[in-house]
């Protein structure tokens, strides 16, 4: 069985990868207009009107 | 083939036929009253007890003693004032940013009166003194299960909506809310496993002993504050600030990394309430070290979403609703720079169990929890009541000024009787005998007890007048039916 140390350091390391991941997907060039599109949804609702 | 188009009408009465309306606001409107009606209670029963530190003689046995009304109080204001604001902002915003209905107008219902309920069990078992006697996690087993299924209802609403959506993509706020329905979900759990005393006993065994206790409450603890009382409220600030602004959120690529980062680090802060205790050191440190890297996620969120009015800075001067959403912002910001501060060991073995603590949580509670609330309150409320705007702007600044006066009495007191307390409790004479009894350090903070219940006063002041301006708006006769639309934002600098 693997020693909880070495696993931990795994599952740490893994995290890490991962998080790491994520912020270089948001930040990537080639994302920003797409990521950066999103930002409008609260403002393209139309607004005051509850009807059907 | 039978020609569809010309077949008959559905014989049905017209009030059956005709489609609900496309949101479902009347449950907005429930659960915004409710977080009012909660906040003046739970803040009222703040106030009497801020008095009882003060005055003892105010403790009336047995039901109305400190010791019953404090989880009381942390409760209300919490569970009751913050949860049903949470309910409501959640539900609008899901509604909003995924144009959909609500999942089911049962499920709504249920999480609103269900939520009550539990909120009714867990106060009148305070007074009647049936508690866990776990800080945040007080109500007994049999309130436990009857919020696990109110949870559950409430999380396949949400999920239900999200899957409904008409929006390709699930807007950050969005991300927030579901965090903490999730993330609470799983601490209260853990956190709760119990057997009752014997059938029919609404007292009960924990499953947890010693020191594995201290650490599962104190992760509960913890991420009570980053669940509830941040992620909740962070999912507010991504949408009622841009909303209030008419602006677009500052960075939504800032805001990915903002929502991952607090996913991913908040969780290991826990130990840090347990320094200097049994807990192996190496968990001390851990919880620590995750706190204080919890300085960026905090701080990026925070000029995320002040930077939203960047080129836009005018507005702030004259929208008081607006000044309450960037005050929160700052408090949010300063009680997120105190906290990792607090958790440094040398810092900790000063402030613990010292009265700063308490200031430090009402910086974030009152100053980032709360105002954020009433910024999304003075939102919704015209919102939701279709009128032109609030009864009185200027009431909304009073209520403004007169909080944040009541908030830096209250931390700023707290601050000097904090910090007097721990040196005091720390200072030795050249024989190594304590320089002052316990009785004495007491004594000296019974003005800062004044003070602080002074704060707590002008703060409860200020929800009072914001309940009297919601009231007089919901009786101002209607606004024409089409208002002006808000103009559509103006094009925007691209921002990092």
């Amino acid at each position: 069985m693997m020693n909880t140390s070495l696993l931990g350091g795994l599952i740490t390391l893994a995290f890490t990868v991962v998080f790491l991941g994520i912020a270089a997907w948001a930040y990537w060039p080639k994302n920003k207009d797409k990521l950066q599109a999103h930002r409008l949804i609260p403002l393209n609702d139309e607004d005051t009107h509850n009807d059907q | 083939m039978p020609d569809i188009a010309q077949s008959p009408p559905v014989l049905a009465p017209p009030t059956e036929t005709r489609a609900k309306p496309r949101f479902d606001e009347t449950i907005l409107k429930y659960f915004t009253i409710a977080s009012v009606f909660w906040a003046i209670a739970g803040m009222a029963v703040g106030v009497l007890i801020a008095f009882q530190m003060a005055f003892p003689q105010l403790n009336v046995e047995p039901y109305l003693t400190f010791g019953r009304l404090r989880p009381l109080h942390t409760s209300a204001v919490i569970f009751a004032f913050g949860g049903n604001i949470l309910m409501a902002t959640s539900y609008h915003v899901v509604q909003r940013t995924c144009r959909a209905r609500l999942y089911s107008d049962f499920l709504s219902w249920f999480t609103f009166w269900g939520y009550q309920a539990f909120i009714l069990m867990a106060g009148l078992g305070y007074v009647f003194g049936v508690t866990q006697g776990k800080e945040y996690a007080e109500p007994e087993w049999y309130a436990d299960l009857w919020l696990t299924i109110v949870w559950v209802a409430y999380l396949v609403n949400f999920m239900g909506t999200l899957a409904r959506r008409q929006e390709k993509h699930i807007y950050v706020a969005n991300w927030f809310y579901l965090a903490f329905i999730v993330t609470v979900a799983i601490l209260h759990l853990v956190n709760n496993v119990t057997v009752p005393f014997e059938i029919g006993s609404v007292h009960s065994y924990s499953a947890w002993a010693g020191v594995q206790s201290a650490l599962i409450q104190w992760w509960y603890g913890h991420n009570a504050v980053g669940f509830f009382l941040t992620a909740g409220f962070l999912g507010i600030m991504y949408y009622y600030i841009p909303k209030q602004a008419n602006r677009p959120v500052y960075s939504y690529r800032l805001s990915i990394i903002h929502f991952w980062a607090l996913i991913f680090i908040y969780i290991w802060a826990g130990p840090h309430h347990l320094l200097y205790t049994s807990l192996p050191d190496w968990a001390q440190t851990l919880g620590m070290t995750f706190s204080i890297i919890l300085w960026m996620p905090s701080w990026g969120g925070m000029i995320n979403g002040m930077m939203t009015l960047s080129g836009a800075w005018h507005k702030l001067r004259d929208d008081p609703v607006l000044q309450f959403m960037i005050i929160a912002l700052s408090f949010y910001g300063m009680a997120t720079f105190e906290g990792p501060l607090m958790s440094i060991r040398a810092v900790n073995s000063l402030s613990h169990y010292t009265d700063w603590t308490i200031g430090h949580v009402h910086a974030g509670a009152l100053g980032w929890v709360a105002f954020i609330s009433f910024g999304a309150i003075y939102y919704l409320v015209p919102h939701l009541w279709k009128k032109a705007g609030m009864y009185s702007t200027k009431l909304i600044s009073v209520h403004l000024w007169i909080g944040t006066i009541g908030i830096v009495l209250y931390i700023t007191s707290m601050w000097v009787a904090g910090i007097m307390q721990g040196l005091m409790w720390r200072a030795y004479d050249e024989m190594g005998f304590l320089t002052y009894s316990f009785v004495e350090t007491v004594q000296a903070m019974h003005p800062y007890y004044i003070i602080r219940a002074v704060g707590g006063v002008l703060f409860l002041l200020g929800v009072l007048i914001m309940t009297f301006n919601i009231w007089k708006t919901i009786k101002t006769p209607d606004a024409a039916e089409n208002e002006a639309l808000p103009a559509s934002p103006a094009p925007l600098p691209e921002h990092a």
